[in-house]
């Protein structure tokens, strides 16, 4: 392979570095989670026995005291063995995929060339894992899981992690914020690694809710213990908050009127999307989206637009579909000649000459002498109907 | 070669040095067989306590020891793993250090404007699945993606015809990957004359693979039978005896060869991949007729999007600082995206002369010598008048500008 193109190679796998950090965060977070279990749970059930038993004496008839101790220690242990069980699964799930994953871009970096079959292979399941990813970001569970298991990639798509997010986000919708309060004391330290304030905005939208309820000793209390601590950071809007107090729901006054605007539950979803989405190194956007709207770019050509020179094969010549996403994004840039033949869609080049009809019609040598020999000769404009002698089509010289 | 060698598998083998896998699977084994140890010793204690055992004092009073002993085990070998833990992920940073912010590029405005754009992005991909043969597939996703409730009834019936219509051609291609090619052969017979006008060759194509199964059999499937391939041969090969005689010539002369193929110069035509070809063809064919694309048009974009990112992720950052523009909003990119052979579908014609691309306004124009220059060239090469005789400027022939013709790529 041309250096070219094992650099055109690299530079695709370098567009895939979420395939691999995706699972290598879901596998540091179980790992975590093993560790705290065995680190901080399995300690303290070694203390509290430690403490316990010291206290028992058996020949003074603690026999009954003793038992209980050793029932709640064996209680306590196969708890702390099922979640250890349970972690762990998820660690060596984990594991597995960020191999398979590694595998799979070791794949592309093996093609003979992007001409080969086996290039195109591997880009038909990047079709289907765009499809997928681009499925679980608009809630269409059920699809991406049928295409995920009919293409045979589960190991490279991350089904779970969005139906983690999707049942938050749910629950944002029912207007519900525990399930992604949760969710931000899991993830406490890496929030707090990239500033964001969304735990700050999810005890807003409580605070909100208790003064559009008026509740309002409620509402003092909630201040007071989940707001004001924030104070240092979010001063403006802790003084909001408290001035809150004094409007009725259906204010009128702008500012205050919009804290109790229901779209805000909207931005909460979106914000949490959005943080999902860096926490575990995936882009906000499908790489659906960014990709089309990067191939119609490359693909679009003012030809595309006129009826005498499109192409049943160009995407972006399609008018009812792909003209119209095309609509918004830049024309292609061209510098150098590159002819297509309109019958084969082959580069007509010195390997095979772009032939001029008498009608000044363009075609390749090969489409047009293939069409001389099994017509005695003759061959046929497809784009005007007329027919000439082979013998009269002329090389032109247009490189 | 040996170079290749070692360059195989580069990302997989980084992994398997940081034993992540295996570590992975003791720290596993060996915490939980210290719980499991634990619970055993549990119910050996409460045992001796409960019969009041002579060693059962002694045996309660070392259960905190056993517990942390355990505990200590386990911990070390998170330990462990947490290092091989590091040294991928350290491994992975290095791998990835250009931070290809794909986000940095992405311009919403371009491509979802409007409700309608998404629908129609969601209808291109229920037409790809449909091609590709995913149908139910595609109805769950038109379903869950609610493209039926707000399309209008026409594009609902035309969906359905061309559901119908892949849905034929489906039917047909997982038969000959099985090897039988009558329902092929039926679809070609019905469209012969349509085929003709497409100058399709898959007539013959499907006739020609038919009498190869017949006279050689197909492994597993059927056995050859030369009368019967004979007899096919006189039955089929007829019509087909102007356009094909070179082909039926050879086709022939196998009958000589037939358990001696293999030595044969006819060896080729027994290979299996004609069957791969032929649904190649047929596919392609059969989109033809239909005036569709021979490919997937959203796998032709996003393979071609895909191939364009890293190209316009450099210049869209360049863009941005010199000024300050998003690649997106552009009339036309400042760079050509390098394009791969089948991903070009129009000609571009660059003057030789001017540099200048050809437009409707100012079009190709082939001289008398064969040489092609635009319009604009052309009067200039005249001094501005068409009826002045000047010399190519790329070969020594001599002509004016009214001599030359106006050419369509
Ligand atoms: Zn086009
Ligand atoms: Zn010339």
């Amino acid at each position: 392979m041309s250096t070219s193109e094992a650099k055109k190679l690299e530079a695709l796998v370098a567009l895939e570095q979420a395939l691999v950090k995706v699972p290598l965060e879901q596998f540091k977070r179980a790992f975590k989670t093993s560790q705290k279990h065995v680190e901080k749970e399995w300690a303290a059930l070694a203390t509290s026995a430690q403490e316990h038993i010291a206290k028992i004496d058996l020949k003074n008839g603690n026999k009954t005291e003793a038992l209980k101790v050793i029932d709640s220690l064996t209680t306590r242990f196969t708890q702390l063995k099922k979640k250890l069980q349970e972690s762990k699964e998820e660690e060596l799930l984990y594991t597995n995929r960020i191999r398979i994953r590694l595998q799979h871009l070791d794949d592309l970096l093996n093609v003979p060339s992007q001409e080969s079959p086996a290039f195109t292979r591997w880009s038909k399941t990047q079709l289907d894992r765009i499809l997928v990813d681009y499925m679980l970001r608009e809630g269409c569970f059920d699809s991406a899981k049928e295409l995920a298991g009919e293409a045979g990639i589960e190991q490279l798509v991350d089904i779970e992690l969005f139906a983690q997010s999707k049942m938050i986000e749910d629950a944002l919708k029912r207007r519900s914020c525990v399930e992604c309060l949760a969710w931000c004391k899991e993830n406490n330290s890496a929030l707090k690694k990239i500033k964001s304030n969304l735990e700050f905005n999810l005890r807003m939208q409580e605070y909100i809710e208790l003064v559009r309820a008026q509740k309002l000793n409620e509402a003092i209390l909630y201040l007071k213990k989940h707001l004001t601590p924030c104070a240092d950071v979010h001063l403006k809007e802790v003084q909001m908050a408290a001035a809150l107090l004094a409007f009725d729901p259906q204010t009128l006054c702008g500012r205050y009127k919009s804290l109790f605007d229901a779209t805000r539950w909207n931005l909460l979803t979106a914000q949490f999307r959005a943080t999902n989405c860096t926490l575990n190194t995936l882009t906000t956007q499908s790489l659906l989206h960014t990709s089309l709207q990067a191939g119609l770019a490359a693909l679009k050509t003012p030809q595309c637009y006129d009826p005498e020179t499109r192409n049943v094969n160009c995407p972006v010549c399609n008018a009812s579909v792909y003209g119209v996403l095309a609509e918004g994004v830049p024309f292609s840039h061209h510098v150098n000649s590159c002819l297509v033949c309109r019958i084969t869609g082959e580069i007509m080049d010195e390997g095979n000459f772009p032939m001029v009809l008498p009608n000044g019609y363009v075609y390749s040598q090969k489409a047009l002498e293939e069409m001389a020999l099994k017509h005695d000769g003759v061959v046929t404009c497809p784009r005007t109907g007329q027919q000439f002698m082979a013998s009269q089509m002329r090389k032109a010289f247009a490189i | 070669m040996n170079k290749q060698t070692t360059k195989q598998m580069e990302l997989l083998s980084d992994f398997d040095k940081s034993q992540l896998v295996d570590k992975q699977g003791t720290t596993a084994s060996t915490t939980l067989n210290h719980i499991d140890g634990i619970l055993a010793e549990l119910v050996r204690v409460r045992g001796l306590v409960s019969l009041d055992e002579s060693g059962s004092e002694a045996a309660l009073q070392s259960l905190p020891l056993f517990l942390k002993r355990g505990q200590a085990a386990s911990l070390e070998s998170h330990k462990s793993l947490h290092s091989s833990a590091s040294k991928v992920a350290k491994a992975v940073e290095k791998r990835f250090k250009q931070d290809a912010n794909l986000d940095l590029i992405w311009n919403p405005r371009a491509l979802s404007t409007t409700t309608t754009k998404e629908h129609t992005l969601n209808k291109a991909i229920e037409q790809h699945l449909i091609r590709e043969g995913r149908f139910s597939l595609a109805a769950r996703f038109a379903h869950e993606a609610q493209l039926s409730s707000s399309s209008s009834q026409t594009t609902e019936s035309s969906d359905d015809a061309l559901n119908a219509k892949f849905n034929d051609m489906f039917s047909i291609l997982s038969h000959i990957k099985q090897f039988n090619l009558d329902p092929a052969i039926n679809w070609v017979n019905s469209h012969s004359t349509q085929l003709a006008h497409i100058d399709s060759t898959l007539e013959f194509s499907v006739t020609r693979l038919q009498f190869l199964k017949l006279l050689f059999g197909v492994a597993g499937v059927s056995s050859g039978d030369r009368n019967a391939a004979l007899q096919y041969a006189q039955l089929k090969f007829n019509a087909f005896k102007d356009q094909h005689m070179k082909e039926i010539q050879k086709l022939m002369c196998c009958l000589l060869y037939t358990s001696k193929i293999n030595q044969s110069p006819y060896k080729a035509l027994t290979e299996t991949t004609a069957w791969s070809d032929l649904s190649h063809q047929f596919t392609r064919d059969f989109c033809l007729l239909l005036s569709l694309p021979a490919e997937s048009p959203l796998h032709t974009c996003i393979s071609v999007g895909v191939n364009a990112l890293p190209t316009i992720i450099k210049m869209s950052s360049i863009l941005k600082e010199q000024s300050g523009l998003e690649w997106s909003s552009t009339g036309e990119l400042p760079v050509e995206i390098p394009l791969l052979d089948r991903q070009r579908f129009h000609s571009v014609f660059a003057c030789p002369v001017s540099k200048e691309l050809g437009t409707k306004e100012n079009p190709p124009m082939m001289m008398v010598c064969g040489h092609v220059v635009c319009n604009e060239s052309l009067k200039r090469l005249g001094k501005g008048s068409m009826t002045n005789k000047f010399k190519c400027p790329y070969c020594p022939s001599e002509g004016k500008g009214e001599q030359a013709i106006l050419i369509h790529f």
